[in-house]
């Protein structure tokens, strides 16, 4: 996630909770993925923190998990 | 996702359709132009008839790259863009090479062999990078 200023670009890192989410809901990555539609290593690269989410993608995740969007991904603390 | 499977068969016949596409062209024109005919337009007919040829394959794999998911599609412009710099940095070495009197002759279609190899090798550390 990038946000802009006038002088500088700051990456403002995120984190989620899909991983603690997915524990409570009993699903596998595969599950989640297919329930999402998205690939299996998509969900593990979001979970490991590689990859941020698209904002549709993020708000079917959260979706999934009957969840709002700010309840499974947030900014790093601090930023 | 299983919707998209017939999706995907679809889009991976369509590869398969533009390679054949491809090799044909490239054949028939490699071929006749090894003859060396002697009509300026009938060369540059063969030259457009492997290029056009190629341009199918490279729309089909287009399109099956972005037929798939943001992720998969992110690692696939992240490999692109290894492959694009890659490509100008070997470019650029080769020049200053034969500039240098070390490299003799190198044929242009050596270039995209290489381009192709380079674009595989961008696949596999991003997909490792991503994992």
């Amino acid at each position: 996630m990038v946000a802009v200023d006038r002088h500088r670009v700051v990456v403002l890192p995120m984190k989620n909770r899909l991983k603690v989410l997915r524990a409570e809901a009993n699903w596998s990555q595969l599950e989640l993925a297919m329930r999402v539609g998205v690939s299996r290593q998509a969900i593990n690269a979001i979970e490991t923190g590689k990859y941020d989410p698209s904002l549709p993608l993020a708000m079917k995740i959260a979706r999934v998990f009957d969840r709002r969007i700010e309840e499974v991904f947030e900014l790093e603390e601090g930023d | 996702m299983d919707k998209n499977k017939p999706a995907g068969l679809r889009h991976l016949a369509y590869v398969a359709l533009g390679l054949l596409i491809w090799f044909i062209t490239m054949v028939v024109a490699t071929r006749v132009l090894h003859r060396h005919p002697p009509s300026i337009p009938v060369r540059i007919a063969l030259v457009a008839v492997a290029v056009v040829g190629f341009l199918p394959w490279l729309i089909s794999v287009a399109r099956l790259i972005m037929a798939q998911d943001e992720f998969s599609v992110r690692v696939h412009l992240v490999a692109i863009a290894f492959t694009c710099a890659g490509t100008a940095v070997l470019l650029m070495t080769g020049g200053y090479l034969q500039t240098a009197g070390l490299l003799g002759y190198v044929a242009l279609r050596n270039i995209w062999i290489g381009m192709g190899i380079l674009w595989w090798l961008s696949i596999v550390i991003a997909s490792w990078y991503y994992r």
